[in-house]
């Protein structure tokens, strides 16, 4: 297939035809129904035949020491714009929104391009084998610098994307089968991670039929098939109340200030077009859940379900898709982007709602963690979303999870030990879950229950240091003397400028390496832990057993130290596990002994 | 009882029996004690110390608890943390090891031999070395233990 509007990037790449993976920038195509670019990555052999689709990109990948600026793709990237061969004017509701002037349209649309290529690397270690389409939709809110994505617009910019990913989604099925021949299914899994996920649940919703899977990321809320909950007013109800679910209709209890709260914001959020709290003959009131969080008003966004039967077919398909809600286990903590209301921190800091919090994760009081932990936000329903489903992000995740399993939707959700939400990609759990889930869905059409629901593995700390050695991060600190946000965000939009030409290079670079290097410790298995050991031994194992036991007495038999059989047992490959066993089964048996006893002492 | 365990708690009792009265004395009496009890009485575990510990067939139950009674009653807080990594490097292998057997993914199976040396090259982190990893670990710690 011969396109003109078919950039190859990786031509540009170092190596990148060597190791086989082949990405292609495709420009906006008006004709094609899309008026946006998107990137299009698949490798060149062993692919699999269901795409991955992450739209937008939030997480970015720390660079490679040695990684080099490829000025002939910078220069043939700009050029692209240059030519306005990009179309960077949205076609959306343009009457609210002033439209930018072309430079700020140019550079808004490279830091998307950036972080588009960055999150390459995210997918193509996580998905092996699969081909990822990547649209580039950037963020419209104007006087903000590149801080709004689609995912935030609320639905009617969903609604107005979804078409566009239906036309790249068939348009690049199209593309690939020219080149390789191979048949694509024409679901694709649609994941994202944080912003991204509000996207990915969204456009879902929307469109289940399209979907092979659904995989959110650093959330802890997915769009319920519900068009309502009710609410029964009870002061006493208990602080943990879980929802009740009657005939397909969830209930749950909250007290009457509770009510009033989330009355007062329905109310003044409410659109036209959308229904009203209603009282139920039984003492309920109806709460229309709305899309995105429900879909009371989801025929506005895809039209009217012709018959009944269309209605059950699109429900049955939405409750059937598979969908797997994965977060850090430490993203309450420290983690979250953006302050959900005005606010003050605890050393005077003053922060506005939307502001992008990262910067302070060590100096936010707690309302603000909270608040910034609310990555699926709908603005609309702030109060309803934490009466209903809890303050903090763990809680909501938890009542989701509990409402989904009463609703019986193919849904699972899993907390990854050890990290937070940005750096949850260096869970090697997750990689592994990510790899699995892609290959059952593609081998068996099945996704797999995830092991261990309630908490995944710990990371190796082994994997942590060969990420530490594969990559290098260096982020910028928070300046203690500089304690205002708009002085730190000055100082760092200055940095991101001077560093953004390399980044939209050097994005793409890491996702070529990061993929080689999986292919490759793959390859080599236990040949990679050789080096790895090495670095341990030479920074973290250095004197070890230094001070071991000393002293030891002589006696007149013939002794064996201790050290000896550490020594022994070590290098034989006794690991945690072995250890943890141990651990585990001689306590269970002398709390059985226990028990035994005291039954007999009675 | 698992019949794993009490031939292993056997094993320990064996092997306690040959450390020096120092050594001896730090493991709780309480411990031996469960270890005599729980033990399988019909397993017969003779250690020979003119053998090579590597060649006398302790079970890796035994290693296991050997390790844990180290790591409680002797370790200082360094070691700890040092015995700890050793685990889970061993731990990683293991993962990698049940990974290799259960995941069938073999991409660019066809030219890894060629992409080989080109990624040594790429890539600072791989460098091939002959020795295999415990190897390394036996030569380290002997290293160490023999100061």
């Amino acid at each position: 297939m011969k396109d003109n509007n078919i950039l190859e990037i990786q031509k540009n790449i170092n190596n990148a035809k060597k190791y086989g993976l082949t990405v292609l920038l495709i420009e906006a195509d008006l004709d094609k129904g899309y008026n946006y670019p998107y990137i299009l990555c698949y490798p060149d052999k062993n692919m699999k035949n269901t795409f991955v689709m992450n739209c937008l990109n939030d997480y970015e990948q720390p660079f490679f020491e040695n990684e080099t600026e490829n000025l002939e793709a910078v220069e043939e990237i700009y050029r692209l714009f240059g030519e306005n061969r990009i179309q960077p004017e949205p076609k959306l509701n343009t009457n609210e929104r002033k439209q930018e002037d072309k430079e700020k349209s140019l550079e808004r649309l490279t830091y998307r391009m950036q972080r588009a290529t960055n999150s390459l690397s995210t997918l193509v270690t996580n998905f092996s084998g699969a081909p990822i389409l990547m649209p580039l939709i950037p963020g419209f809110k104007s006087g903000e610098e590149h801080e709004n994505t689609a995912s935030e617009l609320g639905a009617g910019v969903a609604k107005e994307l979804a078409p566009q990913i239906l036309a790249m989604i068939d348009n690049a099925c199209e593309i690939v089968s020219s080149r390789t021949g191979i048949k694509f299914n024409d679901k694709v899994i649609s994941y994202g991670h944080s912003k991204e996920s509000t996207f990915a649940d969204h456009f879902s919703a929307l469109h289940p039929d399209k979907i092979e899977a659904t995989i959110l990321g650093g959330t802890e809320y997915a769009t319920l098939p519900v068009e309502e909950i009710r609410l029964i007013i009870d002061n006493n109800r208990s602080d943990n109340e879980q929802f009740d679910v009657r005939e397909g209709i969830p209930y749950k209890k909250i007290t009457s200030e509770e009510f009033s709260e989330i009355m007062q914001e329905y109310r003044e959020n409410k659109k036209d077009n959308q229904g009203t709290i209603s009282l139920n003959k039984d003492g309920s009131y109806s709460l229309p859940m709305n899309y995105p969080l429900g879909i009371a008003d989801i025929e506005q966004y895809i039209g009217e379900f012709p018959t009944k039967e269309a209605k059950d077919e699109y429900l049955k398909s939405f409750a059937q898709t598979p969908r797997i809600i994965f977060v850090g286990e430490d993203e309450e903590k420290v983690d979250g982007h953006y302050a959900y209301s005005s606010g003050t921190t605890l050393e005077g800091i003053e922060i506005e709602s939307g502001q992008d919090l990262a910067p302070f994760e060590k100096h936010r009081p707690l309302f603000e963690i909270e608040n910034a932990s609310m990555h699926n936000r709908v603005l609309d329903y702030v109060s309803a979303q934490r009466v209903l489903f809890g303050k903090s992000a763990n809680q909501r995740l938890s009542q989701y999870m509990d409402l989904a399993n009463k609703l019986e939707l193919n849904t699972q959700s899993k907390i990854y030990a050890n990290v937070g939400h940005t750096d949850i990609y260096r869970s090697k759990a997750l990689s592994d879950d990510l790899n699995k889930t892609y290959e059952n869905l593609v081998e068996n059409n099945t996704i797999p229950v995830l092991s261990n629901n309630d908490r995944a593995v710990r990371i190796s700390p082994v994997y942590q240091l060969m990420r530490r050695y594969l990559v290098s991060a260096s982020r910028e600190e928070f300046d203690e003397k500089n304690k205002t946000i708009d002085g730190y965000i000055r100082k760092n939009r200055a940095n991101d400028r001077v560093s953004e030409r390399k980044n939209i290079v050097g994005g793409i670079q890491n996702a070529v390496d990061n993929y080689m290097t999986q292919q490759y410790n793959l390859a080599n298995g236990l040949k990679n832990m050789d080096n790895v050991y090495d670095k341990l031994t030479t920074t973290e194992l250095e004197g070890i057993f230094e001070k071991t036991i000393s002293n030891e007495k002589e006696t007149g038999r013939k002794t064996i130290s201790i050290k000896s059989f550490i020594m022994n047992a070590l290098t034989k490959g006794i690991s945690t596990e072995h250890v943890v066993d141990s651990y585990n089964i001689e306590n269970a048996q002398r709390q059985s002994q226990q028990k035994e006893g005291v039954t007999k002492d009675e | 009882m698992n019949n794993k365990y009490a031939k292993a708690y056997t094993e320990v009792i064996e092997i306690i029996s040959h450390f020096s009265d120092e050594e001896y004395s730090r493991i709780p009496k309480g411990k031996i004690e469960y270890y005599e009890e729980n033990r399988d009485k019909n397993y017969i575990f003779k250690l020979d110390p003119n053998v090579d510990l590597s060649e006398q067939n302790i079970s890796k139950e035994a290693n296991a608890i050997l390790v844990s009674l180290y790591r409680d009653y002797f370790a200082s807080e360094t070691e700890k943390q040092k015995i700890n990594n050793v685990l889970n490097i061993n731990q990683q292998k293991l993962e990698e090891e049940k990974r290799e057997k259960y995941n069938p993914e073999k991409l660019f199976e066809n030219n890894k031999e060629d992409n080989k040396e080109e990624v040594k090259e790429e890539l600072a982190l791989i460098e091939v070395k002959n020795e295999n990893w415990y190897e390394k670990i036996l030569m380290f710690l002997q290293r160490l233990f023999k100061k």
